[in-house]
């Protein structure tokens, strides 16, 4: 029937309204954490669904699937940004939000501890840095990692080793400095 | 410091930052709606382009027809003479040539534009070749109709 194609889209996008929080968090991941570019990321992998331009084959699980999907988008979104990014260097996007008081539940080392890890990450190459926040970040195990960055599982294995030696190596680096 | 205990650390840390982002998200529907918006706009502004590529091809076509038929070389030689009118204040034949009267091109012929200045020079300055179609060239030239 006509109508399978429309009722299939629709229940994806029920599936994944389920998973829009950890999608806008690997959106940030793939976009160098700039807020503005990963909402306009996932609102254009959400138009590819809806437009039937992406299409969800059941291969993998629908996550590791949209994951992909947000993932070419940020591609193709920096490839289209290059003249862009020639201006001046954005500041790491942390404050998008309106601050928040620091709260007596320590929260403002939250908050401090939540930006040191963004700036250690956003040193990391974008292969280390994706496979690194898909396992810590995502909690997806690195066969998905693997799937979603679209490298063979060893390959994502090496990543996972390296980026996260430098991680720890850079976040011990952070702590030192006063 | 062990491979755990690493991890853990590493674990803790983004925590902090799944929690920062967390706060941070976007609703849901209002991405989705937005998506959906620029996705008819877009779905729309196609239509648009391809109704006017099919309204405007041929306009353009009929455009581009009309001008090159306007424009074609024309070597219609009506006359050689000088348009002439007959002068009111005499009652002999005096003819006068008007001042802006057309005159007809010369007849375009190789003749005329090898005497035309730089072109005989021009001309000279080609070399001759030499064709020759003789027979051992002719016999090459078979042509078999059933050949697979």
């Amino acid at each position: 029937m006509s109508n399978e194609p429309v009722r299939e889209r629709e229940e994806l996008i029920a599936s994944l309204s389920t998973i829009h929080a950890q999608s806008y968090g690997w959106a940030l991941a793939c976009c160098r954490r700039d807020a503005n570019d990963a909402l306009d990321v996932l609102q254009a992998a959400y138009e590819k669904v809806l437009a039937g331009k992406a299409r969800f084959g059941g291969n993998s699980s629908p996550r590791t699937w949209f994951f992909s999907v947000i993932r070419l988008t940020a591609n193709e979104n920096a490839r289209r940004s290059v003249f862009r990014r020639l201006l001046p260097a954005r500041m790491l996007d942390l404050g998008h939000a309106p601050a928040s008081a620091p709260g007596p539940d320590g929260s403002l080392e939250r908050e401090r501890m939540a930006v040191a890890l963004a700036e250690a990450l956003a040193k990391l190459s974008a292969r280390q840095r994706e496979v690194i926040h898909l396992v810590f970040y995502e909690e997806l195990t690195l066969e998905e990692a693997s799937a979603v960055m679209g490298v063979a599982i060893g390959t994502a294995r090496i990543h996972y080793d390296r980026g996260k030696k430098a991680l720890g190596t850079l976040l011990g680096a952070q702590k030192e400095v006063p | 410091m062990t491979t755990g205990e690493d991890d853990a650390r590493l674990k803790a840390h983004m925590e902090t930052l799944v929690a920062h982002d967390r706060a941070r998200v976007p609703p849901f529907e209002a991405v989705l709606e937005r998506a959906r918006e620029a996705q008819q706009a877009h779905s729309v502004s196609r239509m648009a382009r391809a109704r006017a590529v099919w309204v405007a091809s041929p306009l353009m076509a009929a455009a581009a027809a009309l001008l090159w038929w306007q424009a074609r070389p024309s070597f219609d030689v009506q006359s050689s003479a000088p348009t002439a009118v007959q002068s009111p204040s005499h009652s002999t034949s005096t003819v006068h040539a008007l001042p802006n009267a057309s005159v007809a091109p010369p007849e375009l012929s190789l003749d005329f534009l090898l005497r035309m200045p730089g072109l005989d020079s021009a001309a000279s300055s080609i070399p001759d070749f030499d064709f020759d179609f003789g027979p051992k060239h002719q016999s090459n030239m078979t042509f078999d109709p059933v050949m697979k």
